[in-house]
Parts: C-alpha cells; structure tokens; sequence
C-alpha cells in the first residue's frame, strides 16, 4: 500500500532521496541549492510517496516539490517544481495522487493558479497535467539544457489567473511577508 | 555517504591544518592597525550555532533562477573541474609542431581548420555551445590567451610557417567572425541561449583588433604561402571561405548590399562540401576536447564535445538568408518593406545570424530605417500607404502627427524587430504587443475624437456612407490604421499557437470561431478604410465632370489646376491603396472562412460525440469557465473588438452542433457549409496566389511582395494544401462516420490536431484516428 506524507525537513535521508529520484530522471541537473531552495523555504508542500509493504517502507518511492509566492505582487502562483517516481511503481496513479495533494495543499494556501514547465516532448507528463486541467500557455524555445522545447502549464484556480498582471490590483499586503 | 559530504569533510580538514598567518602584511598595507580590528569570531559562533536546518545562507539576490544555473563542486553534472581528459589531451601543446614533414604537417593544418569551421556551422545553425564547438580547439584558446596579454596578435613558434602562419591566420579569423556575432547578439535583438550561445570562457574575442582588415592581409598571406606547398588547394579554399566571413560584418558596418561575398562564401562552401577526402583528416591527438570548460572560468555545467559532420552546406544556408535580410534594402514603399517583414521568416525560420541582422539592419542607429527614412517618414509612409491617404491628412493636427506618431513608430518598430524572433518569441512578441497596439489606439482614439468634436474641424474631412440609408459617418485614419494592425495581431496571436501546438482538440472550437470573429471585424475595418478610398478616388473624377460644367473660364482654370494635381499627386497611390486594401480584404476572408470551416467541422464530430468544446480532464480545482478565461487572457483587457464571454461562446457552439430533430438534414446542411467556405478559401488564396506571380501592376490586388516573392508563395500554398487536406479529411470523417453507430464512438476514436505535409500549420486538420493502445504511464518532468 502506498502512503503520503509531507516532508520531514529534519530527515536528511528523506532529502537524499528525494535528490536520487529527481536526478535520476531530470534532463536538468539541479544544484543542491535548488532542492534546499525549494524544501527548506516550502517543506509543506514537497509530498512523499511510500510503499508500506515494501523491503524498504521509510525510503521514498515518489516526490513532488513545490512552492507558492506571489507573481509580481499581484497574484499568488503555485508551481510545481519536480515531481518523480521510481521506475518500478510507475503506472499505480502514484504521480497523480502526489501532484493532487500538492494543488490541493497550494489552493488552501490561498493560490490563483499553479504554473509548471515540461519538455514538450514528455508527452506523459503533458497527459498528467492536461488530464487534471491544465492548459499550455506557451512554448519556449530551446528551454533546456538538453536543447529542447518546453511548454509553460497552468491550472487556474480562481479569477485573478485569468487577467493580465498589469490589470490586477496589488497585495496590499504582501503574502510572501506573513508568516502565520 | 554523499558526495558533498565527504567534500564538507575533506574541507574540514584541509582548514584544520591551517594556521593563523603572524606576517598579515597584504591585511596592514592600507594602514590599518590591528588594535582598529574587532575580533567577531565569538559574534560568529554564537549565530552560527543559532542557524536551523532549513536556514538558507545566500546573498539576497541569489534566486531560483541563479540556483538552477548554479555549480556544485564534486557533482559530475554540475561540476566542470571533474571533467577526465586523457594525456593527449590534457599535455597537449600547442607550440609542439605535429607531422613529421611537411606533407603531414600540412594534412594536421587543413584537418584542424575544417573541424573548426565546421564547428562554426555546428554553433550557429545546430545551436550548439561555443566552448562545444570552436573553443574545443586548443589552438583557439591558446592564440587568444596569449593574444590577450600582449593586447595584439601572437603566433605560433613551431618554426613551421604552416602552422605558425597559416593556422594562426585561420584562427585568428574563425575567432573575429566569432567576434562579430557576439556583436550582433550584444545587440539584443535575439536571445542568449536559446538563439544562440556565447560562453566566451572568459576569452577576450579579439577586442584589440581594429578592424577585418588586418587578419584579411594575415589569410591572403597565408594563402599566398599555402600556395607554394602542393596539395594545398582545399587549405586556399577553407582560408578564402574564412575570409569571406569576415567580409560579413560590412552588411553591419557599412550596411552593404553587396552580396559578391556571400556568393562567393556559398561557392567555397559548396566546393569544400564536395571534397570527401577532407573526412579522413586526421587532428594532433589532443588538440580537440572539452579541457576549456575544465581549465577556464566556466558558468555552466560540463558539456561533451560536439563532432562535427560534414556540413558546409550550412554555410550556403547562413549566406542565402542574409543575402535575403539584405534585399529590404531594395523595398520601395512601406508596403513592401512590411510585407517583407511579415514574410521573410514566416514559414521557415531563418539562419540566426540573418535574424539578428534584420532589424539592425532595417532600424539603425542613427535612428533612421534603412539609411533613407526618419522615423516620422517612416510611421507617416505607413500610414499615407494604407489610410492617411483617403483622409487628407493635411486637416490634422500636430497634436496627432507628432508625439502620438512617434509612440505609434516605436510600437511599430516593435511589431518589426518581432518578426525575425523564433518561432515561440514571435507568438509571445505579439501578446506583448496587445498590450501596446491597445494603449495606442485608446491614445491616438481619444486625440483625434477630441479633435473632430472642436467646431469647424468635422467639416475639414470626409464623410462617407458605409451601407446605403445609413448616417455618413467619419473616418479617423489614424485610429484605423491602429485598430488594423491591432486586430491583425491578436489573429496572429492566436494561429500561432496552432503552429506551436499550444491548443488541445477541445479548444479548437473557441478559437477558430474567436479567430473567424476577429477576421470579421478586421474586415470591416479594411472595407471601411476601402470605401473612403473610393470616395476619394471618385471625387477627383469628379473633379474632371466638374471642369466640363464650369461656366467661368477662372473656374474651369482652378478646377483643372485641382484636378491635375490631384491625378499627378494623389491618384496613383490612391490607386495603390485601394488593390492593397484588397488584397487584405481577401486575406481576411480566407482567415473567415478556413475558421468557419473549421468550426463546422469541430461541430459535425461533436454531433457524433466525438469531441466537446469542454476540457475532458476531470478536477475539482477548475471550472471550463475558468479554463476558457485564461486562455482568452491576452485579449482580457482590450475593449474594441470586445471579449466575447464564455456563455456566448457555450451557447454559440451548441449553434454548430447538429441535433435532433431533423439530424441528418442539419449534418448535410452543415457539411455544404463547410465545404462551401472551403471552396470559397481556396479561390481566393488562388487569386493571391496568382497576383504574387504576377506582380502589383497586375491589376488586380497590390500584394506588395515583390521582394519575397517565394517566401509569400510558399506561405499561401501551404494554406492551399492545408484547405485541400481539409476537404479530404471531412470527406474522410464522411465516411468513416457514416458506417458507425451514433453511440460509444469515443471509446473507438480520438479527435487529434494533425499538420500535413506542406500544409500551413495555422490550419491543422481535426482527424479523426482509432485509439492508439494504452500508454505505460511513466511519470517524469
């Protein structure tokens, strides 16, 4: 049986995990920075996946990494920075489930739409977040390292997704500053 | 353990071997006493035991965006100083002469200079990295190195003079063709990275030298020295194609249109690509490798080594697509120099050079386009040619044609500079320009109504009647040429991103019957502009009736005076104008009716159940509403033509859905729709097509694409392959859905985009294919 849980900060092995399944797939290869930029600032929404029954039930099987700010001071965006599962437990909706808590997780906290980039030509990646209603808002030439076209994704959530920034009022006070 | 643990380890180590230096004389050469010092190593310990696990340590301007371009020291991805070279390549010297006589060491000479050069065709064509491609050769990082530090050019000392001449020359003139195109991408009109890559390593490209000249004497030199070795004819002719490179940045320099450089760079290139031998060259082992990345300062992670092919051929492609940047020279209105824009790197995208040279070469620095037009004759030409012309614009005042006009020519320059982008920049350029058309019009708008409401100025220009019975209204022409260019770019906007496969299936309904709308209202636009240039045009024939009738000879005498001048000064562009207005007007019909055709279509198969103007993805975080909303986003904040609602485009759908009663008799009277407009597009892109091939004294419709000819060609017969597909494909959908059940037809098939071969990708077909087999759902991003 495969259990959620959201990151433990504190579990340095939950972190290299994490790294190992990220950069076992990625086209990019991310600096440690780029994890603790994400999980140290925005632990509650990194989501693992673990398999109960399994040789090993504390290692992770699957990840998503999140965070949520403002996007220009006007609008609160969600973005799902990575997202992984071990080759081996592909295929059981694991990707899905990570990806669903994560966005309802962001849409509590207050999110007007979450935002992704992926290659375009990971087609099952494109099948996951379309299926769950996200749009391509455009393509960006050559965005990768390996030289590939990406497209940039978005769920709206509310309204304000749908306006041009310049027409949106700004926060007046800004979300990114409170704490509790 | 992890990698960066041991290095944590390694360094805790190699700092507890330190000791405190006593002699800190680099610390006191200022003057600054030790007892001025205060010592914060307590301050320090005491924070640092306070820091948690998730404190990040970073300078506040280190974002996620330098963190995802950042290096890790001792991860193989992201760290270059762990690159392995072999011996070879890591000792290799570069004043060591290689061949044992002079025919190998002429063989070693001509294999290092065609790598090079067909490392340049790698970089610039195949968007490969610089340290990737030329400066993997040693011989480049060494020269420019010791160049650097004496400030001017330094040579080998091999005591060869094909290596220590010949070569040196040949680099020396790879690196200043490198270091014009860093030039043109420090010019910011294309994008680092994706347009092109220039991690210099830190290299100094040459910025020493004065001009081409210099390292063009250098290569007839060597030229002149290759000549007395035999054997030597493929070494002349890669020195002669290196020099012609050089010669490239005249077309910036000077603005050059003399294009016997480019045509000679093509002839040298096409000899070189036919010369097989020169692929059993071989190298001095050592002096190609990825070592620059691991020895030089180096911003991003280590990159294998790029082996170029046989490809000179790439250089005919770079030399073709500027000779064609460099034929705007010869537009002779505004209209040519627009299309020309608008077609150039329409279909095919252009050699990255040529893109980069376009709009540098059309606006230029002294503020001028092309050297010949300020930039108020150059906003003022596009409007005389399109509206201004039928409104005399001598009843306008300054308040319009001054600060508005210049507004209006930077947004102008804008559209241009955008349509030399790559694909994807191109459609984001235009959603960028929404916003600056918008603003412009409401500017402009505001100016001219103002000014039309001040007494007397409402009867210094014409009124015409646009339907018969209806109040003669007023033409604002500068309102109208921004409108115009406006709507045309959100209709741009949105084809693109059929181009870029930016829509699902399920959109396709609202954004043809968005696009078909738009083409409706640009249309009316241009039929209105029309109509006051036939106003116009009969006032002066007028004119001519008018001097017959007069009674006083004085009068007869003012009249023909009037009316000359007008035929001489006004008529032929008028003339212009109106088959130009034309063309456009038909162009917006073929937009109308492939939108229209494709709405009908998108209708037909969603009577069979097949597809639905809603998403099929299942969540409770979205709405369709809000689906449709962010996708209509760009156009969210323009108010002329208005955002049309998702209710109204919910309840038009339903419109084109064919149902019962009477299904079957709707499905034919939808199919004849369909194929009506379809029939109606192709004649018309054929009578397009037809006045291109002949020219704008045809007649018929000024196209203005004179200086395009084969780009614009090419684009309209893709539309007609594209209407052609169309046709086959509902014929197709015909049939295969003629023989089904009504019901379950979704668990059969799938509604897919499909381009076809040759088709222009505005216009992809909705094909109708049997259900692929299930996809392994694996997951990454």
């Amino acid at each position: 049986m495969i259990i959620y849980k959201p990151l433990d900060l504190e579990n340095l092995s939950h972190f290299k995990q994490i790294k190992k399944l990220i950069d076992a797939d990625l086209s990019e290869p991310y600096s440690i920075y780029v994890y603790r930029y994400f999980l140290n600032r925005w632990p509650e929404l990194a989501y693992l996946a673990f398999d109960e029954e399994g040789n090993e039930p504390d290692i992770p099987i699957g990840c998503v990494v999140c965070k949520s700010e403002t996007h220009r001071g006007r609008r609160m965006r969600g973005y799902i920075g990575m997202l992984a599962v071990e080759s081996g437990y592909r295929g059981q909706g694991i990707a899905k489930t990570l990806v669903t808590k994560s966005i309802e997780k962001m849409a509590k906290d207050g999110c007007d739409e979450i935002m992704l980039e992926t290659e375009v030509e990971n087609q099952i990646a494109l099948n996951l977040y379309e299926n769950m209603g996200f749009l391509r808002m455009k393509r960006m030439f050559r965005y990768y390292l390996n030289e590939g076209d990406a497209y940039k994704l978005i769920l709206p959530l509310t309204e304000k997704s749908c306006i041009r920034t310049t027409f949106l009022e700004d926060f007046a006070v800004d979300p990114n500053l409170i704490v509790n | 353990m992890g990698s960066t643990e041991r290095f944590a380890m390694n360094l805790e180590g190699k700092l507890n071997k330190l000791s405190l230096e006593v002699n800190r004389g680099g610390l006191f050469q200022d003057g600054i006493k030790e007892e001025d010092l205060v010592d914060v190593t307590q301050f320090f310990d005491e924070h640092a035991s306070k820091l948690q696990t998730k404190t990040i340590i970073k300078e506040p301007n280190f974002n996620l965006f330098e963190g995802t371009h950042s290096l890790e020291v001792e991860n193989q991805k992201l760290d270059s100083t762990s690159i392995h070279l072999t011996p070879a390549e890591a000792n290799f010297k570069c004043d060591t002469l290689y061949g044992s006589d002079e025919k190998h060491q002429l063989s070693y000479v001509v294999g290092i200079l065609d790598r090079l050069v067909r490392s340049l065709v790698c970089w610039l064509n195949d968007y490969q990295t610089l340290p990737t491609t030329v400066l993997s050769c040693r011989y480049v990082e060494y020269l420019l190195l010791e160049s650097e530090k004496k400030s001017q050019l330094v040579f080998l000392h091999t005591n060869s003079p094909l290596f220590d001449q010949v070569l040196c020359s040949g680099i020396y003139g790879v690196c200043y063709f490198a270091r014009f195109v860093q030039r043109l991408l420090k010019a910011g009109v294309i994008f680092e990275e994706e347009d092109l890559n220039f991690n210099g390593m830190g290299l100094d490209f040459l910025s020493y030298v004065e001009n081409g000249n210099q390292i063009i004497s250098l290569l007839q030199e060597s030229i002149r020295i290759s000549s007395l070795c035999s054997d030597s004819g493929d070494l002349i002719h890669i020195l002669k194609l290196i020099i012609h490179l050089i010669s490239i940045e005249k077309c910036l320099d000077e603005f050059s249109t003399n294009v016997s450089h480019l045509n000679a760079l093509i002839e040298e290139a096409t000899y070189l690509s036919q010369q097989l031998q020169l692929s059993n060259l071989e190298t001095p082992e050592g002096s190609f490798s990825i070592g620059i990345q691991k020895r030089l300062s180096n911003q991003f992670p280590p990159k294998s080594l790029i082996l170029p092919p046989r490809n000179y051929e790439g250089f005919i492609v770079m030399s073709q697509d500027l000779k064609k940047v460099l034929q705007v020279d010869k537009a002779h209105t505004m209209m040519e120099i627009m299309q020309f824009a608008n077609f150039f790197n329409k279909f095919e995208q252009k050699h990255v050079l040529a893109r980069a040279l376009f709009p540098l070469f059309l606006i230029r620095d002294n503020r001028t386009v092309l050297g010949r037009y300020t930039l108020s004759e150059f906003i003022h030409g596009h409007l005389l040619e399109f509206s201004l012309m039928c409104a005399g614009e001598e009843n306008f005042p300054s308040e319009i044609t001054e600060a508005p006009l210049l507004e209006a020519a930077n947004v102008l320059f804008e559209w241009y500079q955008n349509t030399s982008q790559n694909t994807s920049r191109y459609r984001q350029g235009y959603n960028r320009q929404l916003l600056l058309w918008d603003s412009l019009q409401a500017q402009i708008e505001t100016t001219e109504v103002e000014w039309l409401s001040k007494s007397n100025n409402a009867f210094a220009i014409d009124y015409v009647e646009m339907k018969e019975g209806e109040e003669p209204t007023p033409l604002l022409p500068y309102t109208s040429w921004v409108y115009a260019m406006k709507v045309k770019a959100m209709i741009e906007f949105i084809l693109k991103g059929f181009d870029l496969q930016v829509y699902k299936p399920f959109e396709t309904y609202a954004m043809y019957w968005y696009t078909y709308y738009l083409a409706h209202q640009w249309e009316v636009c241009l039929k209105k502009i029309q109509k006051f240039v036939d106003s116009k045009i009969n006032a002066i024939h007028g004119l001519n009736k008018k001097v017959k009738k007069a009674k006083s000879s004085e009068k007869r005498e003012s009249l023909k005076t009037q009316y000359r001048f007008s035929m001489d000064n006004h008529m032929g562009q008028l003339q212009v104008n109106k088959r130009f207005l034309q063309y456009l007007i038909v162009e917006s019909s073929i937009f109308k009716s492939l939108s229209i055709a494709q709405v009908f279509q998108f209708g037909i198969l969603s009577s069979f159940g097949l597809i639905d103007n809603k998403s099929s993805a299942k969540n409770k975080f979205t709405t369709d509403e809000l689906l449709y909303n962010l996708r209509m986003k760009p156009f969210c904040s323009i108010g002329v033509p208005e955002p049309l609602p998702y209710d109204l485009m919910d309840s038009t759908f339903r419109e084109f859905v064919p149902s019962e009663p009477m299904f079957a008799l709707k499905l034919n009277k939808a199919i004849d729709c369909l194929h009506k407009e379809l029939t109606n597009s192709i004649l018309n892109v054929e009578h397009i097509l037809k006045c291109i091939q002949g020219g704008d004294n045809n007649g018929l419709l000024v196209t203005a694409t004179r200086l395009v000819k084969s780009e614009s060609t090419k684009f309209y017969e893709g539309i007609k392959t594209s209407i052609e597909t169309l046709e086959m494909n509902s014929k197709k959908i015909q049939t295969t859905l003629k023989s089904e059940s009504k019901f379950n037809l979704r668990e059969k098939y799938t509604v897919e985009l499909e381009f076809c071969e040759g088709g222009s990708s505005f216009f992809p077909m909705l094909s109708l294919t049997s259900h692929p087999p299930e996809e392994s759902p694996m997951i990454q991003k």
